[in-house]
């Protein structure tokens, strides 16, 4: 086993108050952070683009506002990264892809990447992940397969992987991901970091690669409850250059923080997120969320077809997606997503309008469930990282696809579009586990004060130790 | 689940794959053959799990 941990990094929140108050010059948190991105991703493989002299420019711009007396923005200076299918001005996005080589450099930013930077944040990186966001394990045949932090033997998770890792490694305190099956959640998990899963058209998903219209979110990755409330409270707004953005107004999480949770209705998710979860983790999860006295358990119908009908809907949409460049340029594409694509393409349109017809059957399930229960509680993934290499995973004596099964836990909270959180927490050994957090419609606010609760009781793997 | 649908209807999705994908105009190679078959068998089963509720499908979901 070799951990790698570049840290301890400094907070989004304590960099922040040190640039604005021009006590620490953005310049040398931008320098120091290339600087240990370069030293250490030779054994994560979780960065695929470092963005040196956009980094180096925004940094002196923000020292200059902070020199002319002017706010530099609330993330003044905080270097982040990006999965690399967000836009990045003047750079071609890769998507994990070497499919479509005559992308050119992206016109303009990133919606998300543009309101980071006007708060002040610094992009220093662009992340690996799976190809087209399509698998949970970040293994990619072009840029190599991203290593966990906590132990390179592991997978650090996907398709968000690179994200992961760069912030459980201390090389950044935040980085964003896209989540369409649970692809923020899975490798927060893995890696022992916070990942946030926001509502559906909570955070806009204008200039990013798409992989699956009627599912695709996109949110933040970070080492503590209050960085990670930082961080979407910039993110989230409408956005008219996103079809699906909503015009719903989401209250500020970061001022709502430290409101505990008296008050709330807390509930385990029971039958099928009880019986694809394996024991130790289970075992883990009950142990770390033991602060908030948890006693109620809710059984929700369907969830397992849920799991089901999401495969069908991102198959069907994926493979539509790429049908013209998988008759030209089939080849280009990584070997293991290539298959899962056209067969995606081939599925009947029967099937996938019975599986969007689920979803509403689902939708009005899981609301009756909401009438009495503010949020929900269950594990984030089945098991802990398993090795690099392995295929199969043990769950109570099952053995289960790692590439299937890893997303069972997380996939029905992005078919329905509500807002999830996992939380990292002690796990098996020296590998952690997540603890997901669901709730109503743009209750972002409520599931941070939920995890930082249970960061305050000293149930979480917070920051970088 | 996918490994027993497949193993009652391989010729079946073998046939399905043979037209839909010259229908579409996409050459699987017999290298990844077996793949795709084998993964359109386990949305096939998926399928079967879902059901065909009364629902009205929707389609650009906010909830």
């Amino acid at each position: 086993m070799s951990a790698v941990l570049a840290g301890p990094c400094v907070s989004v929140v304590d960099t922040a108050v040190e640039v604005g108050a021009g006590r620490l010059p953005a310049v040398d948190v931008a320098r120091r952070t290339l600087s240990a991105v370069e030293s250490h991703d030779a054994v994560l493989c979780a960065v695929t683009d470092l963005y040196r002299e956009r980094a180096l420019a925004d940094a002196e711009r923000v020292d200059w506002l902070v020199g002319r007396g002017d706010d530099p923005g609330s993330l003044a200076g905080v270097p982040f990264a990006v999965k690399n299918l967000f836009d990045v001005q003047g750079h071609p996005t890769r998507a994990g892809s070497v499919v479509e080589p005559d992308r050119g450099p992206a016109p303009a930013d990133a919606t998300t990447v543009r309101r980071l930077r006007d708060h002040g944040a610094v992009l220093v990186a662009a992340t690996n992940m799976d190809e087209y966001a399509h698998g949970f394990t970040t293994e990619n045949s072009h840029y190599g397969t991203t290593r966990n932090p906590r132990d390179t033997d592991h997978l650090a998770g996907g398709s968000s992987g690179g994200s992961a890792a760069v912030v459980a490694a201390g090389l950044v305190p935040f980085a964003l991901g896209s989540d369409t099956n649970g692809s923020i959640r899975v490798p927060a998990s893995l890696c022992g970091v916070f990942g946030l899963k926001p509502t559906f058209g909570a955070v806009s998903r204008a200039g990013t690669t798409l992989f699956v219209t009627s599912l695709d979110h996109v949110g933040p990755l970070a080492a503590t409850t209050k960085d990670l409330a930082a961080v979407f409270d910039v993110l989230v707004g409408a956005d008219p250059d996103d079809p699906v953005s909503t015009t719903v107004t989401a209250e500020p999480a970061l001022p709502q923080l430290e409101r505990g949770v008296d008050g709330l209705r807390l509930a385990m998710a029971g039958g099928h997120f009880l019986e694809v979860a394996g024991e130790e983790v289970l075992t883990a999860v009950e142990a770390a969320v033991r602060p908030l006295d948890v006693h109620r358990v809710v059984e929700i119908a369907g969830s397992s077809e849920a799991c089901a009908a999401s495969s069908v809907i991102t198959s069907a949409e994926a493979g539509q997606r790429h049908l013209s460049r998988l008759r030209t340029r089939a080849q280009d594409y990584d070997p293991a997503v290539r298959p899962a694509l056209i067969a995606g393409a081939l599925v009947p349109s029967a099937d996938y309008l019975a599986a969007q017809r689920f979803r509403r059957h689902y939708r009005d399930v899981v609301q009756r469930v909401f009438q009495d229960v503010d949020v929900l509680v269950m594990a984030t993934t089945p098991c802990t990282a398993p090795r690099v290499g392995e295929r199969v995973m043990q769950v109570r004596d099952e053995e289960l696809s790692i590439g299937m099964s890893l997303g069972l836990l997380t996939q029905p909270w992005a078919f329905l579009g509500l807002p999830a959180l996992s939380i990292p927490v002690r796990g098996i050994g020296h590998l952690p586990v997540g603890v997901q957090l669901v709730g109503r419609p743009h209750t972002e606010a409520v599931l941070l004060r939920v995890a930082r609760s249970l960061e305050a009781a000293g149930s979480t793997l917070s920051g970088w130790s | 689940m996918c490994a027993q649908t497949l193993a009652g209807s391989g010729e079946e999705l073998e046939e399905l794959v043979r037209h839909a994908s010259a229908v579409l105009g996409l050459a699987i190679t017999e290298g990844d053959r077996p793949a795709v078959v084998a993964h359109l068998g386990c949305l096939r089963a998926f399928a079967a799990r879902v059901g065909d509720p009364a629902e009205e499908p929707a389609m650009v979901f906010h909830p």
